[in-house]
């Protein structure tokens, strides 16, 4: 029972090298194989969250374990950023968890 | 469910070498990782990002896994959030349309996930704009500059890679600062210049001299004592440190930064091995806690071994060596050699380890924080980023009582938040003796299942659930 | 030997029962030590929900002391100088079928006779309550009296007050040995550290009471029933109150008969809906069942039949991660009820086997066993939670 190396590296969509991503309403430019963080701190943008107590923050660790870069994507919150690959179009909100309460 | 003969967590240099040498013995292999690419923090870039020794091993261990590609299955984009029995292992897959929930069974594990910074908190460290060394190296790395001016702070051979990746993208570097004192920086010399390899000597020579050329002002005996901004790093104090990494007073000096990385060397990632239930124990030299072993590589838990950074902090070429042994010793387990190849296996790569040993060792004394450095640490420093817990409510809750960690996490939510304690969890025993006063015994937060957060509908084993899309 | 102490009354246990037990001394000017063998609430207050309902009790006396209970709280929360993070927002009760619908109608009108504001809902009631709710229940029952708070923040907070009126608490030391003088009803409650003479010894020691009972010869029947649960990351409302499955609470309490439509790993570890959103913005879900003695580790088997469960009430938690997981272990007894009662060691007190409503229930407990040491008329007749109620029979039989 033996099966290709890649198997199970599922493909994504080839996308074009040079697209665009909305983040809080606002066009930017991302890269083929950036991230959603990567794109937004090379165009400069830094705040990506609020805690519920209003503090910002932004990405720490890079690699998926502090989960400071929690934002809202495609209406899904709580996704790290720095974990998941810009895709043409997607739509990415900061993450104000001081409004996330139960009224 | 899917059925192989070794499971491979973790696809940096340590889990491709334990793939490789698991599949030339001719036994099944998965290879799991939670990013795209494989080749863990220092190798998962296309080849073109990578030069010179990186580059080449790189692309061994690639050709390697290609060659074995009928027995290697690689599971990319995919966490392990639990293992049971012996062994299922319950994975999470993103895929385009949500996360998915998988099982596979293994006979054998090897733990292989890596290393992640250590840090201790310093009020404004959870501003944007302050990121841990290698999230910054990654950004640079890949020719992204995350702010205008920036200063480079903790400790650690991370901070020469980080520095030279970010002049190479263009960045401009106000400062590095570095915790330790230049005549530790001159002792620990001779040990890094005895036990380095040549390509390890030669990158870093390439470092220094960058840094040289650049004319960046380093500062040493240094640390950062806090970080002020609205939405940002606006402004970044940094003050003097004694013998002890003690702050000492009146000496503290602003630097005009808008971006800082900070990290104070790498400790293992024991997420999985507690998971587990495998034994730690907290390494009084080293300084971190690290998995017990009970054998070659292998954890007191049967059949679960570990390779790499997880275990101690020795860089890739040592993690290489612990891969091959890791998997000669489980596949020595599962029959399908005989002693003379483990033997052989073990002698060839114990030498290596021997000195790649020694050189982490020489590293890791001139990265690691003294005590006196805890007193950067204010009642309004958030200790725990996820859920804001401050130094302050740390010591309201000793003043109440409070002797333990788990007693703690009870009165202030410490530990309870996204990250699941890997932060504040390297801090608190410190900060609880030094409260209490008491040299008490170490503890670790009780390890939960999941090891990672997974959505409802993972758990359930229906598909759906967005995870990281 | 330790120090040797005196004082008018031991508590034994520094879980919610017995922080309540020793609120309510101090509050009466009783001298009273708390000693508790690790640290507060680190037992199965540390390990449960924070519900204070009356919504699932069986109307009459059962759903008297819950109510009596449930009033405390809001008096005793403001006059706390701590945040127990209490609310009173209501529960629900939802409803899958017809046949829960008509058992579930009489049930909501004996509560309400008893004085328990509660009401049945029609699907779109419900809906319109809980829009995040699966669209094909068929209804609901509302109570809007039901609280919920932070369960060690109670206790912290409870003793908290009692240590400012001179109660003392004594942390990380196991009770080793009570010797009782016969003649003189004095109690000596030994420590590794302290011996400590007292008239008045509470047992509130939850599932450890029956070791407790054992030191002085009593027969306790408390069992621990391990339940398990899931806590969700901060992210959107799912829903505002707790939601709760009446099926469950009908199949268990009332008609035996009746079967839920679940699978049978749902079935064997008995999985029921329970969903609480917390004061931190992140929710509870349970719950389950089990008999498995001390074990608090988490089966996997269990919580993805929790998670099943949950997701077929809520659908869209689905894409909500699972944070954490952890399980306690309730103090059951044979009957359901709890054990609020002398004994027949004079100055002994039992004060334990609430199963799931040690929470709910803390406050009334506290208040009676304070009562009772001090010699005061009883808040409710306490027959119905004696433990001579269990004497006589013969070994108590758990049901799974």
């Amino acid at each position: 029972m033996c099966a290709k190396a890649d198997q199970h590296c599922h493909k994504r969509e080839e996308h074009p090298e040079v697209f665009t991503i909305e983040v809080n309403g606002k066009n930017i430019v991302a890269h083929a194989g950036q991230t959603i963080a990567e794109a937004m701190l090379a165009n400069g943008l830094k705040v990506f969250r609020r805690t519920r107590n209003g503090s910002p923050r932004g990405p720490y660790c890079g690699m998926g374990i502090c989960y400071e870069c929690r934002m809202i994507v495609n209406g899904i919150p709580n996704v790290r950023t720095c974990m998941t690959p810009a895709t043409p179009g997607c739509k990415v909100l900061t993450q104000d968890e001081s409004l996330m309460r139960v009224e | 469910m899917q059925e192989f003969d070794v499971a491979v967590i973790g696809a940096g240099p340590a889990g491709i070498s334990a793939a490789i040498e698991s599949a030339a013995l001719g036994v099944s292999v998965a290879l799991i990782d939670d990013s795209p690419l494989p080749g863990g923090k220092v190798f998962a870039y296309p080849v073109n990002y990578l030069e010179g020794s990186e580059r080449k091993i790189r692309n061994r261990l690639f050709r390697g896994m290609g060659h074995f590609k009928d027995r290697i299955f690689i599971f990319s984009e995919t966490e392990v959030w639990n293992i049971q029995g012996e062994y299922t292992l319950g994975l999470c897959r993103k895929e385009i349309s949500g996360a998915k929930p998988l099982e596979i069974r293994a006979k054998k594990i090897i733990i292989s996930i890596g290393a992640l910074e250590r840090s201790l908190p310093f009020s404004g460290w959870t501003l944007p704009g302050v990121f841990s060394l290698g999230g910054m190296n990654k950004l640079a790395k890949k020719g992204i500059v995350p702010g205008k001016r920036i200063l480079i702070a903790g400790s650690g051979p991370l901070q020469l890679v980080l520095a030279y990746h970010l002049l190479k993208a263009g960045g401009s570097i106000e400062g590095i600062i570095n915790i330790a004192s230049p005549m530790q920086m001159v002792g620990g010399l001779p040990g890094i210049f005895t036990s380095a390899s040549y390509s390890l000597l030669k990158s870093g020579l390439r470092y220094l001299i960058n840094i040289k050329v650049n004319r960046i002002p380093t500062y040493f005996s240094h640390a950062v004592s806090r970080i002020d901004g609205t939405d940002g790093v606006e402004s970044v104090t940094i003050v003097k440190l004694d013998k002890c990494h003690k702050p000492v007073k009146g000496s503290e000096r602003q630097i005009n930064a808008d971006c800082v990385g900070y990290g104070l060397g790498l400790i293992p990632s024991l997420d999985l091995t507690r998971l587990c239930g495998c034994a730690h124990v907290f390494d009084e030299e080293l300084g971190y806690w690290r998995p017990k072993l009970n054998g070659n590589m292998e954890t007191t838990r049967p059949g679960v071994f570990v390779a790499g950074d997880c275990l101690t902090i020795k860089g890739y070429l040592a993690a290489i060596e612990e891969g091959k042994i890791a998997a000669a010793e489980a596949c020595y387990q599962l029959g399908v050699h005989n002693k003379n190849h483990l033997g052989s296996t073990f002698a060839a790569s114990s030498r290596k380890l021997k000195r790649y040993r020694r050189f982490a060792r020489a590293l890791e004394a001139l990265s690691r924080p003294r005590p006196g450095l805890l007193d950067l640490i204010t009642e309004d420093t958030v200790v725990c980023r996820c859920e804001e817990v401050t130094f302050g409510q740390i010591r309201s809750a000793v003043t109440a009582g409070a002797r333990d960690i788990n007693d703690i996490k009870r009165r202030t939510r410490l530990g309870m938040g996204h990250c699941q304690g890997r932060f504040c969890g390297q801090v608190i025993n410190e900060l609880i003796m030094k409260l209490t006063g008491n040299m008490q015994k170490r503890e670790m937060f009780t390890s939960r299942i999941p090891a990672r957060p997974i959505p409802f509908g993972v758990l359930s084993g229906q598909c759906g659930g967005h995870d990281d899309l | 030997m330790g120090t040797k102490k005196s004082v008018e009354a031991v508590v034994i246990g520094g879980g919610v029962i017995g922080s309540a037990v020793t609120y309510f001394l101090a509050l009466n000017h009783v001298e009273v030590i708390l000693v508790e063998r690790g640290a507060i609430a680190s037992g199965t207050s540390g390990r449960c929900e924070g519900d204070v309902v009356v919504c699932d009790k069986e109307p009459g006396f059962d759903s008297q002391l819950a109510k009596l209970s449930l009033d405390l709280f809001p008096q005793v929360a403001s006059q706390l100088d701590y945040d127990i993070g209490w609310t009173q927002k209501g529960s629900l009760l939802i409803i899958e079928n017809e046949e829960e619908m008509e058992a579930a109608t009489r049930f909501c009108g004996r509560l309400a006779a008893e004085g328990i504001p509660a009401r049945m809902l029609d699907r779109k009631e419900a809906l319109d309550m809980e829009p995040a709710l699966a669209k094909d229940i068929v209804g609901g029952m509302e109570t809007t009296c039901d609280g919920s708070l932070y369960p060690m923040g109670l206790a912290y907070g409870l003793l908290h007050e009692a240590k400012k009126r001179g109660a003392r608490i004594s942390t990380y030391s196991p009770v080793v040995k009570i010797e009782t003088d016969n003649k003189t009803s004095i109690h000596k409650v030994i420590t590794p550290d302290a011996e400590i003479i007292t008239k008045n010894v509470v047992n509130a020691a939850g599932v450890w009471a029956p070791t407790i009972g054992k030191m002085v010869g009593l027969n306790i029947p408390i069992t621990p029933r391990q339940g398990q649960m899931l806590v969700s990351e901060r992210a959107f409302p799912v829903a505002s109150r707790k939601v709760m499955e009446f099926g469950y609470m009908m199949a268990k309490f009332g008609n035996r008969s009746y079967v839920r439509n679940v699978s049978p790993e749902m079935e064997e570890f008995g999985v029921a809906l329970v969903f609480e959103p917390t004061e931190a913005q992140n929710f509870l879900i349970g719950s389950s069942r089990r008999f498995v003695g001390m074990d608090t580790s988490c089966d996997i088997r269990v919580l993805r039949a929790i998670a099943q469960r949950a997701i077929r009430f809520f659908p869209a938690i689905k894409d909500i991660n699972i944070i954490r997981s952890y399980a306690g272990l309730r103090p059951y007894t044979p009957d359901h009820l709890p054990i609020i009662s002398r004994t027949e060691i004079p100055g002994f007190y039992v004060a334990a086997g609430h199963e799931g409503d040690g929470i709910g229930l803390s406050l009334i407990t506290g208040k009676l066993i304070a009562q009772m040491i001090c010699d005061q008329s009883l808040a409710i007749d306490i027959s119905p939670l004696s433990l001579a109620r269990f004497q006589g029979r013969k070994k108590d039989v758990c049901e799974s």
